[in-house]
């Protein structure tokens, strides 16, 4: 039951920080002009699903996160389409999920394994984040779909994800520092009140914002 | 070992098809300040020409261009309320809109073309074709 908490806290807040990264420093990233969509996947979705993975070492929990993510991302109208994004988030998580199906923190332990495993999610994420959202976004908004604008669009976002590979191969190594990290063994009184302080908080900035 | 194997695999595979993307994209990309409509070319000062001013009030701040309808009007496209319509980018990201998507569209002069309550892929930049389909 207490792992089962341990874990609804912990998609909560790694979910949290996700979303606020989408609205917040996502924001910053496009004002900047700089590839928004491409870093945040590569940093901060990968970062954040592979860090909470190799911390929870429960299968499902990416999919709760993108779940929060997407949900605070709605809540922030400002800067880009927020169906596209909310979207998007949610399947990068979906397709997180199928990737890390039979993936262990053993096998990530090693640092060529880790960076391989790091190009191949942040890539594929992107890609199939992109694709998705080219598909349901028109559906959504227009009730339309026509399937020779996504051929025109696959070429360019197959190229396009070669950024989030890349930052993949260097994040996923860093995350996987967590290995030696058991979060069972923070004391209950200290985890349940940060996680929910910090979260609440990152509502509170995208909300206001 | 099978699993690191496939992972290896698969980072080296994704990294050939992005880099070969990349090579395609760019010796792709289209080299020009016109914009074909219908089979003519026009340069975006004949456009502005043309077509009437519009200027859309949104959210993210105010945009003015060239009522793409107007201008669509004018070239004399036969039943343009029945066709539909290919915005290209030079960087061959493509959408279609109906007419009346037109209706609240415009040109801006750095060749992008906005819709006021489309979702912002419909933004295409760097318009370098405007095909007319029936």
């Amino acid at each position: 039951m207490n792992k089962i908490i341990r874990v609804a806290t912990g998609i909560l807040l790694f979910g949290s920080i996700w979303g606020f990264s989408e609205c917040i420093v996502g924001d910053y990233l496009r004002s900047a002009n700089l590839p928004a969509g491409a870093i945040l996947t590569g940093i901060f979705a990968v970062g954040l699903m592979g860090a909470s993975r190799i911390l929870y070492r429960q299968p499902g929990m990416q999919l709760g996160m993108g779940t929060i993510a997407a949900f605070m991302r709605a809540f922030n109208p400002f800067g880009a389409c927020i169906l596209c994004a909310s979207i998007a988030i949610f399947a990068e998580a979906v397709v997180f999920e199928l990737i890390w199906l039979r993936l262990s923190n053993d096998i990530i332990r090693k640092p060529h394994i880790s960076a391989s495993a790091g190009i191949t999610t942040a890539y594929t994420c992107f890609v199939v984040g992109c694709v998705v959202t080219q598909v349901l976004t028109p559906l959504v908004a227009t009730s339309r779909f026509y399937v020779e604008n996504l051929l025109a669009f696959l070429p360019q976002t197959l190229s396009r994800a070669l950024i989030p590979a890349l930052l993949g191969s260097v994040v996923l190594p860093v995350a996987s520092i967590l290995t030696r990290v058991d979060i069972s063994r923070i004391r209950s009184s200290l985890y349940y009140p940060a996680t929910l302080a910090i979260s609440a908080l990152l509502w509170l900035v995208v909300v206001l914002a | 070992m099978k699993k690191e194997k496939l992972l290896l695999l698969g980072a080296v595979l994704v990294l050939l098809v992005g880099i070969g993307s990349t090579i395609y994209v760019h010796s792709t990309e289209a080299k020009t300040d016109k914009i074909e409509v219908n089979g003519k070319a026009y340069t975006i000062d004949q456009i502005f020409f043309i077509a009437e001013h519009r200027t859309l009030k949104l959210s993210d701040g105010n945009f003015s261009g060239i009522a793409i309808d107007d201008f669509i009007k004018k070239i004399g496209i036969p039943n343009y309320k029945d066709k539909k319509y290919t915005f290209v980018g030079a960087d061959g990201y493509q959408k279609t809109v109906e007419w009346k998507d037109l209706e609240k569209g415009i040109l801006l002069k750095n060749r992008k073309v906005v819709f006021s309550h489309l979702p912002k892929q419909y933004w295409v930049k760097d318009v370098v074709k405007i095909e007319v389909v029936e």
